[in-house]
């Protein structure tokens, strides 16, 4: 690919430091390592409290709009969120319920989440992954599940989890390209 | 005194979910049972994203939610599960919230292809609640609803018969259902026999 990829990473965490966000910056290094990438960060932590008031989309500060209309235009969005409820987080959906329902159409996601245990893995599969089929976006094979014992102060520290990152780029690369125009022209109509 | 709290999910002021949830309530009322109601404007935004437990909002609702016998939850269906704003009040109770109170799912969405958000979006997230009996929800979509002059909306016989059934389950698996005035057998024998009215 000669131009780079519209990566747009969504974190759902609340607080810093976390492990949420240490994933997604270990998936992204991962990919940057791969291929090239323009990458957006939007986290949860840092518009929320503009986010969380809003219930129509023309509530939305102006910046969020922006973060929205990034997530809508992506080439690629890679998505984390912690596991609140054997779910993602109530803000992470709300974030989600303003993109439009066309605008993911065969863009891919990669999943991603972090919870305490081994014992909510399956909020990918289970969670995530039905959330995206909703978008019809090409939810990738591979998610990432990150359990508390896997990091140390707060940075990816588990070789398991490390080549579980690897292998979902590497089996995600062959799916990326740029986003079709007709898809981006689709939503603008 | 047997208590059900009533969690309106729905952002919208004119709303068909809770819509469902005011006619839940009006059946548990008349059956003697207590009902209090929440909304998402119960809720400051500032309380929800940086969970604060005890600000006095959350602990009105978690508090009246620890001493009810069960919790009927209403949502709109948002990208093929519940809305992101009811998830984030949900987010804020404690981890065994709905042990031993029994909970009940009611959902409205745009066709009927949404009716299983109700069995696998927002029931996993009442049973990682704990709730001891979720009963089986009911689901309706924009045809089950009529709008009235004065904005409001009515629901169909059919919707309504389903609310009867549904509400008939809850108070049957309430762990106190001591001021309930009518036996919950004898409410579901009822309900299932001549569909009764109210």
């Amino acid at each position: 690919m000669s131009k780079k990829l519209n990566v747009v990473a969504v974190t759902g965490s609340l607080q810093r430091p976390s492990r949420t966000l240490a994933l997604t910056e270990a998936i992204l290094a991962q990919l940057a390592e791969r291929i090239a990438v323009d990458i957006k960060l939007i986290e949860l932590g840092e518009i929320g409290p503009s986010l969380a008031g809003a219930l129509r989309r023309d509530q939305l500060p102006v910046s969020v709009a922006e973060d929205i209309r990034a997530i809508e235009t992506a080439d690629l969005l890679v998505v984390a969120t912690p596991v609140y409820r054997a779910s993602y987080t109530g803000l992470f959906k709300h974030l989600f319920d303003f993109v439009h329902h066309e605008a993911l159409t065969n863009v891919p996601v990669l999943l991603a989440a972090t919870g305490g245990s081994d014992r909510h893995a399956l909020v990918i599969d289970h969670q995530l992954r039905p959330l995206f089929s909703f978008f019809q976006a090409l939810t990738l094979p591979i998610g990432v599940y990150g359990a508390e014992r896997d990091f140390s102060d707060y940075r990816v520290h588990d070789a398991a989890l490390e080549a579980r990152i690897a292998l979902a780029v590497e089996r995600a690369l062959p799916l990326l390209s740029h986003r079709d125009a007709a898809v981006s022209a689709a939503v603008a109509a | 005194m047997t208590t059900v709290v009533l969690l309106a999910g729905s952002p919208g002021e004119r709303s068909r979910s809770t819509t469902l949830l005011q006619r839940a309530g009006a059946l548990l009322a008349s059956y003697g049972v207590v009902t209090q109601t929440f909304g998402l404007t119960d809720f400051p935004s500032d309380d929800l994203i940086y969970a604060r437990w005890d600000s006095p909002a959350i602990r009105r609702f978690t508090e009246t939610l620890a001493a009810a016998d069960g919790l009927v939850v209403a949502t709109p269906v948002y990208k093929a599960a519940y809305s992101g704003a009811l998830k984030a009040v949900l987010d804020l109770l404690p981890e065994r919230a709905l042990e031993q109170k029994a909970a009940l799912a009611l959902a409205t969405g745009g066709s009927p292809g949404h009716l299983l958000a109700v069995d696998y979006a927002l029931q996993p997230v009442l049973s990682a609640l704990k709730a001891r009996h979720i009963v089986g929800g009911v689901y309706a979509t924009d045809r089950d609803f009529n709008p009235q002059d004065d904005g409001s909306y009515q629901v169909t016989e059919e919707i309504d018969s389903r609310l009867h059934h549904a509400v008939g389950r809850l108070i049957a698996h309430l762990p106190n259902p001591g001021s309930v005035q009518l036996h919950p057998e004898e409410l579901s024998r009822q309900v299932a026999a001549a569909r009764i009215s109210i």
